[in-house]
């Protein structure tokens, strides 16, 4: 069995091997992750300070281990469905003389490992602040190591058990993109609902005077949230626990907690998990419509940046975890943002605030402006539509460059799609603007600076995908999940960012930060379609058999 | 016509994996390249169809370069690659318009290739399911019919018979002969010493990415002295190399 888990870490590990230069490579890699570590620890210190002030430190360690719950639950949905159920390498393993549940546990292993990467970002950098800045001594790192190993066994095999439950009863289906779409999105709705039950009570908050209370009264946000979340409080308690013994208990608990779920989950799962995924070695769609022969209107002609751009849009959308991760979540993102503000408008209405009053101090504001442009840049950097442009389309990615198509004229058609779906940011964060502010020249001007923002961005993404193609991968998750290519995308957005906000605050008169914004932006597009148009083979060069 | 002019490349530097290659594959002939696994068969056919840029040297299809006039060049050729990945989340049928409408195919003209080619390869009937369903073999026939859709007047193969089922395959090397006897090219790899000894009008041998041989099968038998097969005068002459 040790040897199957080690054949399946080293296979989704090991990343392909590219004509590069590794040593730059990876020393970019360091820059990148160093970068982002930097900043992940400049907003915890500030977080835990703030809450420091007001005597709820605590509630920095339940609410970042909360946020890294859920957020495990809603990427093991796509995770396990590719690993366990989806990956290339499941005919090859099917085919050996092994029992399900070594295979499961070994796949289990694999996803809890994967998933410790995220965990050193999200998770290792904040809790290591939070222990320095509260001077934490030797026992608290021991047990922020402990936690950080175990605390991804609970959420993937609970969302585990779940899809393996769904995919046995929908093994009959052949058309598996219906089942991969149902079973997301119930799970999302399920957890949705667990979560607004298990959420803040409405009636605590529904006033400024009664929030203040709250949050007041020293760490009492910190205790509801664990007293909220039974199966997580072990965990809670810990790390703010000053109490040895006391922490050293929940400790033991939370691994208990941990081991039985894990023994019961894959025993569960290797029960049903073959008929499963027998199902889905006969996956694709099989057409009911057999052609006996063809007739003119299956032939239609159409213009190639159609063809081109049809063809880029059937292969996301034919692929769910792309469809949900390129296309339906930037949207959902919207919508989240949009209730949010919505949700805050309303609530500063009930206590009497008058939000276009309250506005029209700001608004012309350049740093308020410039942070209408930084977020709708937040929103670009999470559509994944051009990062995985090239790599999408996998080992035929290649066949591309064989095409008697321009390869620059490829690299514009390429960023369409990511391109379209942004537009709906930009129109909606000018939306919010005009809402504020009343102002239609500077939501015009706010929305064309996204625009150009969002065209920039896309080429980014994808230059950096050109640049370091992954298409070698086994599964539509390993792609998402595994593709540093995203940390390079974050880094661009983030000195993107500093510079939209970093002149928003040295120039005060909007107007002319606006003509500034508008002018490096339009001479940095020069240069890259100028680089672009020149250098095509060269940006392409690394995409090869 | 193609013509591969003291082409060299190397994945690393210092070590290339195709050195100084010279090769003129002329009109009216099916011109086979041989070698061993790793010898530079597929490298020669990724520069000849634009997936690698060349280090050095030039290649020119039907006179026109692959490195200065890519675009012109591509429409000159018909690819079929040795691993048949191809776009898998199409139908066969939207895989086929999509090369028909980059190759400025006709409907007409288009509909009359696709039904007599599918019918013979006998994949008509799967041209609504996704690539992705598709065997190996069903997806080099569909390769092949999207080639053969636009007609170019060089055809590129690399590896093209493997997975074939024999009755594509018989159909494939005929299509090949037919082919090069209307004054057209067509130029393929192969490890099968066999299918090069049938159907090849000439053939270069390649061994660590130099070619060492060029000249017709009976040239071949000559300069390894022997009356045997061509795989005997394969292993004879790579052992002496």
């Amino acid at each position: 069995m040790s040897t199957l888990t080690s054949v399946i870490l080293k296979n989704d590990r090991r990343r392909e091997l590219i004509k590069t230069n590794k040593l730059l490579s990876r020393l970019s890699l360091v820059i990148v992750f160093l970068s982002f570590a930097a900043i992940m620890v400049l907003f915890s210190r500030a977080a835990i300070l703030s809450l420091n002030e007001i005597g709820e430190s605590y509630a920095f360690v339940n609410m970042l281990l909360l946020m890294n719950f859920f957020l495990l639950f809603t990427e093991n949905i796509f995770q396990s469905l590719n690993v366990l159920y989806f990956s290339k390498d499941l005919k090859m393993f099917l085919r050996l003389p092994l029992k399900p549940i070594h295979l499961v546990h070994s796949k289990m292993v694999s996803m809890i490992f994967s998933e410790y990467q995220i965990e050193l970002l999200m998770l290792a950098i904040p809790m290591a602040v939070y222990g320095i800045i509260s001077k934490a001594g030797f026992l608290f790192y021991i047990e922020m190591i402990a936690i950080l190993a175990i605390l991804p066994i609970i959420p993937i095999v609970i969302t585990t058990t779940l899809i393996a439950v769904i995919m046995r009863l929908t093994s009959f289906i052949k058309n598996k993109s219906k089942v991969i779409y149902t079973t997301i999105f119930l799970l999302m709705i399920l957890f949705s609902f667990y979560a607004a039950d298990r959420g803040l009570d409405e009636n605590q908050f529904s006033s400024l005077s009664n929030m203040q209370s709250t949050v007041l009264e020293g760490n009492e946000l910190a205790s509801m949230l664990a007293d909220r979340f039974i199966l997580l409080k072990p965990i809670m308690n810990i790390l703010t626990n000053g109490n040895v013994k006391d922490g050293l208990i929940n400790l033991a608990w939370y691994m208990v907690e941990s081991v039985v779920i894990y023994g019961l989950g894959i025993f569960l799962i290797s029960k049903i998990y073959l008929k499963g995924a027998l199902g889905t070695i006969l996956s694709g769609k099989k057409s009911k419509k057999r052609i006996e022969k063809l007739s003119l209107k299956d032939v239609k002609k159409r213009n190639v940046s159609i063809a081109y751009l049809m063809r880029e849009f059937r292969t996301i959308a034919r692929s769910p975890l792309f469809f949900v991760q390129c296309m339906i979540m930037p949207v959902i993102q919207l919508v989240l943002v949009l209730l949010s503000v919505v949700a805050g408008f309303h609530f500063l209405g009930k206590n009497g605030i008058d939000i276009v009053q309250a506005f029209s101090l700001f608004a012309e504001n350049s740093f308020i402006y410039a942070i209408f442009i930084a977020v709708q840049l937040i929103l670009f950097m999470l559509n994944f539509t051009s990062i995985i442009a090239v790599s999408k389309d996998a080992r035929s990615a290649v066949m591309l460059k064989t095409l008697p198509i321009a390869l620059a004229k490829q690299f514009q058609m390429k960023i369409i799609l990511g391109f379209a779906v942004n537009l709906l940011t930009s129109a909606m964060m000018s939306g919010i603007y005009y809402y504020c502010t009343r102002k239609v020249f500077l939501t015009f001007i706010l929305f064309l600076l996204g625009v150009l923002f969002n065209l920039l961005g896309e080429k980014m993404k994808l230059i950096i995908d050109l640049k370091n193609p992954q298409t070698k991968w086994d599964t539509e998750f390993v792609l998402m999940k595994q593709n540093t290519n995203v940390l390079y995308e974050l880094f661009y957005s983030l000195i993107a960012t500093a510079l939209i906000v970093g002149l928003g605050v040295v120039i005060k008169n909007i107007r002319i930060y606006m003509i500034t914004l508008a002018m490096i932006i339009l001479i940095i597009h020069f240069v890259l379609n100028h680089y672009v148009n020149q250098n095509a083979k060269k940006i392409f060069q690394h995409l090869i058999s | 016509m193609i013509e591969i002019k003291n082409v060299s490349e190397s994945y690393v530097k210092g070590t290339k994996v195709i050195d100084n290659m010279n090769l003129t594959i002329e009109d009216g002939r099916v011109f086979g390249i041989i070698g061993q696994n790793g010898a530079g068969k597929t490298t020669t056919i990724d520069m000849i169809t634009g997936i690698l840029n060349i280090d050095e040297g030039d290649i020119l299809i039907d006179g026109i370069s692959i490195s200065k006039e890519p675009v012109e060049a591509k429409k000159r050729f018909g690819f079929v690659p040795d691993t048949p990945e191809i776009f898998e989340k199409l139908t066969g049928l939207e895989y086929l318009n999509f090369i028909g409408d980059v190759y400025d195919v006709e409907p007409g003209e288009r509909l009359e290739k696709i039904n007599t080619l599918a019918t013979e390869f006998e994949i008509v009937s799967n041209l609504n399911d996704r690539i992705q369903t598709y065997s190996h073999g069903m997806k080099q026939k569909l390769l092949i019919i999207s080639v053969l859709m636009h007609q170019p007047k060089n055809w590129i193969l690399d590896e093209p018979l493997t997975g074939l089922d024999p009755k594509a395959s018989y159909i494939l090397k005929q299509l090949m002969k037919k082919h090069a006897e209307e004054g057209n090219t067509v130029f393929f790899s192969t490890h099968v010493l066999d299918v090069a000894e049938k159907i090849c009008d000439k053939i270069a041998v390649i061994d660590k990415g130099k070619v060492i041989f060029t000249g017709t099968v009976e040239e071949f038998k000559e300069k390894a002295k022997t009356n045997s097969s061509l795989e005997e005068s394969f292993l004879k002459i790579i052992d002496e190399e």
